[in-house]
């Protein structure tokens, strides 16, 4: 039997968009220019509810026709309170790699769910998907998120100098990147 | 009072000019044919589109204010041999992406490339007011990667395997031109 969980981790689920009770959370968390960043592929800045529900359509849309995202809401399991969002996107099916994205909107989660979110979007990329290797960009100002994919075995593999610009000073920009074959050589060494 | 070379897109053996559709879609479809050329363009299987479907194509990028494309115009004969676009240009966006091409294969490794690539520089830096530019090359492309190096990218790692083309995989590089940098060289 295949029965490993896709979309539950130790204190989250993943769900699809609720068009109906998301919009005005996300709206609330977006008054958090750092969490905005990851929702809007425009200007930076709180978005209404109704641009939320526009972002949502756009990803759904994108999902729907290109096969090119994989969109999950993250909710705390204990109460299905909304925190942020996890993706994979960017994929290329020919070269069977994509971009792994995991956003945190809830200071009270922020820099303590990333460890395992990411080590669930890795099962689902590789067990799922059965993508090549899995890539993530993540900011130098972001470092609970870097240590979480340090954690997690990627590595680094680029540093784009001073690619991003926030709170009135550049950071360097870096790309983690982990195999599939290296990622379930880790899962069978846990297994043991 | 400013330089001539400040004033328009001309460098010492190109120049950079809009894209025509209609002018154009007929000569960048016909490169496509060279299998070569294909396979370096970008990660996307190599396909081939007809001149009227590359003409829709380029006409979706008329006034549009995220990317700028150009075709580069051979001095000596006034012919197009090349295209190179800035993407990615958003209000808060102080990194944008470069991509070049020399479809004209006669043209490869004689520095029309390099210099079409000086220009687009100079413009990203001078007048978009970009803090850096960044371009992807194929581990695949040496000769790319020294044209890249000789006008001052630098390089800033590699996505491992990260291409899977002909049978193997191949590297993705990364390399990148900062404004300080570029005012050096």
């Amino acid at each position: 039997m295949i029965n490993s969980p896709l979309f539950e981790t130790k204190s989250c689920i993943l769900t699809e968009i609720d068009y109906d009770l998301d919009p005005e959370r996300d709206s609330i968390l977006s008054q958090d220019l750092r969490y905005a960043r990851y929702l809007s592929p425009g200007l930076i800045k709180p978005l209404s509810k109704s641009e939320i529900k526009k972002i949502y359509e756009k990803i759904e849309k994108s999902s729907e026709e290109k096969k090119s995202v994989f969109h999950f809401a993250v909710r705390v399991k204990r109460n299905n309170l909304l925190i942020g969002f996890v993706r994979i996107h960017w994929i290329s099916w020919n070269n069977a790699t994509a971009a792994l994205k995991v956003a945190i909107g809830d200071s009270d989660y922020l820099g303590k769910v990333e460890g395992e979110l990411i080590s669930i979007m890795a099962e689902y990329a590789f067990k799922e998907l059965n993508l090549y290797r899995l890539d993530c960009y993540v900011s130098e100002y972001e470092q609970g998120m870097e240590q979480a994919l340090i954690a997690a075995n990627f590595s680094r593999e680029v540093t784009v100098r001073e690619g991003d610009f926030m709170a009135n000073q550049y950071w360097d920009r870096y790309i983690y990147g982990i195999s599939g074959e290296l990622w379930l050589k880790n899962g069978e060494k846990n297994d043991e | 009072m400013m330089s001539d070379n400040r004033e328009n897109l001309r460098g010492k053996m190109v120049q950079l000019v809009p894209v025509e559709a209609e002018r154009d879609a007929k000569l960048f479809t016909e490169w496509h044919r060279n299998s070569e050329y294909s396979r370096l363009l970008n990660g996307s299987p190599a396909a081939l589109s007809s001149a009227k479907s590359t003409e829709k194509w380029l006409e979706k990028n008329d006034l549009s204010t995220d990317n700028v494309f150009f075709a580069i115009k051979n001095l000596a004969d006034q012919k197009i041999i090349g295209e190179i676009a800035l993407e990615d240009i958003k209000p808060f966006c102080s990194n944008v992406f470069v991509g070049i091409s020399i479809g004209e294969a006669a043209m490869w490794g004689k520095g029309y490339g390099s210099d079409a690539m000086q220009i687009i520089l100079r413009y990203a830096f001078s007048l978009l007011n970009v803090h850096r530019v960044s371009l992807t090359v194929f581990g695949y492309n040496p000769r790319a990667i020294r044209s890249y190096e000789k006008v001052g990218f630098q390089h800033e790692g590699k996505l491992i395997d990260w291409l899977n083309r002909d049978g193997k995989r191949w590297d993705l590089h990364f390399m990148g031109i900062l404004r300080s940098e570029w005012e050096k060289s």
